[in-house]
Parts: C-alpha cells; sequence; structure tokens
C-alpha cells in the first residue's frame, strides 16, 4: 500500500458540507483520514483503548473548530495536528506510555516459512519503535509510513523543518542500529 | 529485521531493491493497527449532537482568550482482555455449572480387579508414555429426568506439548506447533475462516494462557491431572469398579466430592481406559441423582502425529494479528538476572527436586507480561510486574514453577491461576518444612478446571507469588516446594 499524494486529501466538497453542518460530510472527513490517524495516535499511546479515547476527543475537537477552519493548511494536516497534541496531552495524563525494558533476549532460532516470521518482524519494529522518544516516532511515522515532506511533518508536530530534519536524522540512525543488532547487544547497550 | 543466533533475517540494508528507508516504510505500512470499538463513529455522532447549536452547525470557534468548551468524556472501553477472560471463564461455568440429565451406560464389565493404586499406576504410566491422544469431548448429564449429551470439539495432544482443539460450536480452533513454538488461534464463521492470531515463545502453555486455548482443553487436559491427583487421595487398596465403558474395558472409582475438590455434598466419578491408562470421564453426581460430566469419545492413543496437524491451512494471511504476551525464552541466567528490575528484591525459585522422570525444558520471562493473575497497567517506564516460569517435561506430563514479582499485589491475586478459577476449586494450608521458603504457608489447590497446584507469597510485602502447578500429586506438589532453592547467576 502505498500514498499517493493526489489521494491523500478529501475532496472539497466534503469539508464545505461539513462546515455547513453536516454531520455525516463530517464523519466521511474522519473515516477518510481513519487508517492514518489511528496509525499516529496507536504510535503514540500504545493502548488501543487508549487510542480510541483520544481520537473521539481529538475529533471532537476538530469538530468544534471547523467553522475556523480557513484551508491554511491540508484538511489532512490540520487532523493530523490536532491528533497529535491530543495525544500528547492523554500521554501526559495517562502517564501509561510503556518504556519497555531489555528483556528480550531471544535464545532460539526462527521459524521458517511461518506467518510468526512476520509477527517477528512487526513484534521488533514495535519494540525498535518504543525505543524512541514519542517525538522522533511520530516523525518515522509521517514521513516513512505516509510519505509526508518535511514541511507538512513540521506544520503537524510544530516545530520548524530543519528541527524535523535533525530528528529524523537521529530516528533513523536508532532505528537502523537497533533493528540490526542482536537482541543481547541491545540489552547490553540500552 | 530479526537476528537470532547471529542470522540476520530480514532487517539488514539494502535488502533486495529497497533502501533501507524504503524497507522502513513498507514494513510501518504493513504493520497492523488495532481497529476502533465497533460504536467509535457512533459516540462520535452522539458528542456531536449534543454540541450542536441550533442552527446543526458545529458550534462556533471560542472567541480568543475564552477557555474552550470541554468535550465530553469519552465512555471508556472495556478491556478486551477482561471480556475475553470473561467469556472463557463463563464458558467453562455454563461447561460445568449447567444441571444435566441423562448418563450413558455404563456397564459392568469383568477387566481385572483392581484397586486404587492399580489405577493411579496406570494413569501414571499412560500420562509418562503415550505419545499421542485424540478424541472428541462431550459434555453430558442429566436434569429433571432428562438426558443430554453435547460434542464441544474434538483435540490432539503430544507428549511433545502440540495441541490442535476444535472448538465447533463457537467456530475456534486453536493450534500450538511445540517445535516451532508458535501458538495460534483461528476464528471461523460458517466454515470460512475470518482472522487467526499469533503468538511466540509462551511458556510451555497451560491452562493460564487462556486466550490460547479452549475451555474444552482446560476439561479435557487437565481431566487426566486431575483425575490422577483425586485418585491419589484415596487409600491404595480401595477397591475399584470394573466396567465397560462406550465399548473399552474401564475402571470406574467413585470418590467424595469434597474429595475431589468440589461441593460439600454428592460424589464424583473417574472412569479410567483399563488399556491406556488414560481417564476417559469424569462426572459429579449430586444428592437429587443428577450428573455433569465431561467424557471423551472416540479415543486414539499413541502413534506418531505429523506436525501439519498443528497448523491449520487456512488462508488468513491478510488477517494475520500478532499477539504478544511479552514472553520470551531466557537462558537460567538471564532469568536470575530479571530479578534485578524489580523495585524490591525478587529472587525466581527453581526445584533442586522434581519426580523421577521429570527434566526442564523451558525457562521463559517476562516484564509486564499478561496473564498470571488480574491485569494491571503499568505508568511510564515502570515495571509493575516480571515473570520466571519453569516448564519440566515427562512425556505427556508437565508441571511448571511460576516465579511472579509484582508492584502491587492487590487480595486475592496471589494465586496466579485464580483469575478464571470456578468454584470448584477447593485450597489447603500447608506449611513448607524445607528449602528457601522453609516455615512459609502454602495453599494447594486441587480442582477443575484449575491444573492441581500449590502457591506461597514471599519477599517484602509478600509480593512475591511462588507457585507449582501440573501433572503432580499433592504430595509431589509439596515436595517440590519444599525443595525450591534462589536462581542464581
Amino acid at each position: 500500500m502505498t500514498y499517493d499524494p493526489a489521494e491523500r486529501e478529501i475532496d472539497e466538497q466534503t469539508v464545505r458540507a461539513a462546515q455547513r453542518g453536516d454531520a455525516e460530510a463530517f464523519v466521511r472527513m474522519l473515516k477518510y483520514y481513519d487508517s492514518r490517524l489511528r496509525a499516529l495516535a496507536i504510535r503514540i499511546l500504545r493502548d488501543p483503548g487508549l487510542m480510541d479515547d483520544a481520537l473521539q476527543d481529538a475529533s471532537i475537537k476538530a469538530y468544534q473548530s471547523l467553522r475556523g477552519f480557513r484551508g491554511d493548511s491540508e484538511v489532512g494536516t490540520w487532523l493530523y495536528r490536532i491528533t497529535y497534541t491530543t495525544c500528547l496531552d492523554y500521554l501526559r495524563r495517562e502517564r501509561r506510555f510503556q518504556v519497555l525494558t531489555g528483556e528480550d533476549a531471544l535464545a532460539d532460532a526462527a521459524c521458517d516459512d511461518d506467518p510468526c516470521d512476520i509477527v517477528t518482524r512487526w513484534a521488533e519494529l514495535e519494540d525498535a519503535l518504543d525505543r524512541l522518544p514519542v517525538e522522533q516516532r511520530v516523525l518515522i511515522v509521517l514521513v516513512h509510513q505516509y510519505g509526508y515532506d518535511y514541511r507538512t511533518a513540521a506544520a503537524v508536530v510544530g516545530v520548524p523543518e530543519g528541527t524535523v530534519s535533525s530528528r529524523l536524522a537521529a530516528a533513523r540512525a536508532r532505528l537502523r542500529r537497533l533493528l540490526t543488532e542482536p537482541a543481547y547487544v541491545r540489552e547490553q547497550t540500552s | 529485521m530479526s537476528t537470532r543466533r547471529g542470522q540476520s533475517v530480514e532487517w539488514n540494508a539494502e535488502v533486495g531493491r529497497l533502501s533501507w528507508d524504503d524497507q522502513l516504510g513498507r514494513e510501518l505500512r504493513e504493520a497492523p493497527v488495532p481497529a476502533h470499538a465497533p460504536d467509535h463513529f457512533e459516540r462520535i455522532r452522539e458528542r456531536m449532537r449534543d454540541l450542536a447549536g441550533g442552527d446543526g452547525l458545529p458550534p462556533a470557534p471560542p472567541a480568543r482568550g475564552r477557555p474552550p468548551v470541554p468535550a465530553p468524556p469519552p465512555r471508556r472501553r472495556l478491556g478486551i482482555r477482561f471480556a475475553a477472560a470473561g467469556a472463557v471463564a463463563a464458558a467453562v461455568v455454563a461447561a460445568v455449572a449447567v444441571s444435566w440429565a441423562g448418563v450413558p451406560g455404563i456397564r459392568r464389565a469383568t477387566p481385572a480387579p483392581a484397586t486404587a493404586d492399580t489405577v493411579l499406576a496406570r494413569v501414571q504410566t499412560a500420562l509418562t508414555h503415550l505419545g499421542s491422544i485424540s478424541g472428541d469431548v462431550v459434555e453430558y448429564g442429566s436434569a429433571r429426568g432428562r438426558p443430554y449429551a453435547h460434542r464441544v470439539g474434538s483435540f490432539t495432544f503430544t507428549s511433545r506439548g502440540d495441541y490442535r482443539i476444535v472448538q465447533t460450536a463457537e467456530g475456534v480452533a486453536y493450534t500450538y506447533d511445540s517445535q516451532k513454538r508458535v501458538a495460534r488461534r483461528y476464528v471461523f464463521r460458517d466454515g470460512t475462516p475470518l482472522y487467526s492470531e499469533v503468538a511466540r515463545d509462551l511458556p510451555d502453555p497451560g491452562p493460564f494462557f487462556n486466550p490460547w486455548m479452549g475451555s474444552t482443553q482446560v476439561l479435557d487436559r487437565s481431566v487426566a491431572a486431575y483425575a490422577r491427583a483425586v485418585i491419589a487421595e484415596l487409600g491404595p487398596d480401595v477397591p475399584v469398579t470394573p466396567v465397560t465403558w462406550e465399548g473399552r474395558t474401564a475402571w470406574s472409582i467413585t470418590v467424595p466430592e469434597p474429595l475431589a475438590g468440589g461441593g460439600p455434598d454428592g460424589t464424583a466419578r473417574i472412569v479410567v481406559d483399563a488399556q491406556s491408562g488414560y481417564p476417559l470421564a469424569v462426572e459429579h453426581w449430586n444428592n437429587d441423582g443428577e450428573v455433569s460430566g465431561t467424557r471423551i469419545e472416540n479415543v486414539h492413543v499413541g502413534g506418531a502425529v505429523p506436525r501439519s496437524r498443528f497448523t491449520i491451512d487456512a488462508q488468513v494471511q491478510d488477517k494475520l494479528l500478532p499477539m504478544s504476551e511479552r514472553f520470551r525464552r531466557l537462558t537460567m541466567r538471564q532469568a536470575a538476572a530479571l530479578g534485578a528490575r524489580a523495585t524490591s528484591t525478587f529472587t525466581p525459585y527453581r526445584p533442586s527436586w522434581v519426580p523421577t522422570g521429570y527434566r526442564l525444558t523451558g525457562i521463559t520471562g517476562a516484564v509486564n507480561g499478561a496473564f498470571l493473575g488480574q491485569y494491571r497497567p503499568v505508568k511510564a517506564g515502570e515495571v509493575g510486574s516480571l515473570t520466571v516460569v519453569l516448564t519440566y517435561r515427562r512425556g505427556f506430563d508437565r508441571f511448571c514453577v511460576v516465579n511472579r514479582w509484582r508492584s502491587d499485589n492487590p487480595p486475592g491475586s496471589d494465586d496466579p491461576f485464580d483469575e478464571d478459577s470456578v468454584a470448584l476449586s477447593s485450597s489447603t494450608r500447608v506449611q513448607l518444612t524445607s528449602g528457601s521458603l522453609r516455615g512459609a504457608t502454602a495453599s494447594v489447590v486441587l480442582g477443575l478446571p484449575d491444573w492441581p497446584h500449590l502457591y506461597v507469597t514471599t519477599g517484602a510485602g509478600h509480593d512475591v507469588s511462588v507457585s507449582v502447578a501440573g501433572d503432580l500429586t499433592r504430595e509431589e506438589l509439596q515436595r517440590v516446594a519444599d525443595s525450591l532453592r534462589p536462581i542464581v547467576e
């Protein structure tokens, strides 16, 4: 699955309809961006229940400020920004972000040609992402998962583009190290 | 990405034609993202309706400097974990609590006369030497004079630890491949696979890993351990009744219900296959003459079972859900080191005595692992629990020593098996007489659907729970517990 920039944004008619009070148009808007907003929220909050709660709140915040949305940025960027700040609020409030410790001392052989290989890869990716600061993790999602440019990512996170660039460089370097080193080395060095 | 024993499997730079960055993006896009609760958007609609002005439009943006109107709080989702555990518990309770009617016929037969001691030895031998067993599980009984029998599913177990359990009515199948250490749960609707959940590196699965077992597994796999433990409570010379059960030569043993871990009244009857020594049925009779029980039909014992039986060929690759209970295989040294992560002293223990024939087959550990006692979310950076599980096997037999430290230990959570215990379980207190936990008071629990087990708390604030559970008699449980020593690096 790739994200064609032309398909990233919902049509303007739907946005206008939502602003005029068409509740279903607003829900269509939410659904259009839903998978991306979920991916962002889950990577910040690490908890499906909290993800739902935060996205509900973010949706309502978006609804409350819908009339004031003037199209200075893309709708998706605007929703991302609201979701990002809402998730950070949840993170601060709930303090539920789990920092994984280095218990990942895996000792045995991988299983070949088995779906569990996929599972293992995902699990290791999740583990590695968990070890990044949330500011870096979000940028990895925005830029690498969804292909947004630095300018958009900077708008979502609320930092200058230069900061996005340096944070991403640090995040990539750390991820690369985490994902290519044996687990026991990670344990010793983390 | 995963590197095991130095073999780089996936996450090397420039794999195939993809750059490392592209590969990262691809993996991120392919990794699953949790779905919303089913009513997610409906709840948003509700909250929007609450907020909409008289014109039906979204509320006007708040004036600058005015505090924004707080959004109504969302309804909290109930934890999936509790729902799943509840469903399993409900299934188990339903299986044992419904009044059953109708008793499958038992005809007196004339296999060799036997005593409780003979039968115990046959069960023991069966569990030690059987390579595999398969059959269908039938729940049956009588209620108000009407017989009832319900086939709940089928199972195959091997002495390596593999299993395949199909719960026909629920449309769920469970498999565990002990060589790959991969547990799967398949969900079907009208015969079509909907999705599959996969986890690896669990401790040698036992009944405390509910998501990876069915309630029938709890009943049929532990029936043998339970039967043996109950028979061991009897005097060795108690005579047993030779019977023909479902066409097989068998022995029937009746014990008082309290002895079987049940209520104060009634009796429990255990039927053991005279040929294989495997228990064929366990049934409970109340004073009104009503019975409820579980029996195994179409029993096949022994014989090789291909490993392919422990993976179901269902095309669910697109709906494959990775699950993690955070367990990892450890060395003994790593298990000892895990204790250092506790905020107070956590010393995992290992037995210095095990019954003849048992050998250590797995060491597993988890930080903030789930499903061993009540789940409690942990706070930022906190280590809320540590678990070290040692698994021992002897053919079909197995037992676990579970060491668990929790930063908080709410009342009733000392027993790692307590989460889904049913009323049939009862415990007695014993004092440990030797080993590192000498003088501590332990509880011994003997009752379906739990495995026979013993647990004891220790450590500052009794925040460490140590349990011994599995195919052991009461005497063996205590003897293992009496031999516990700290694992040292």
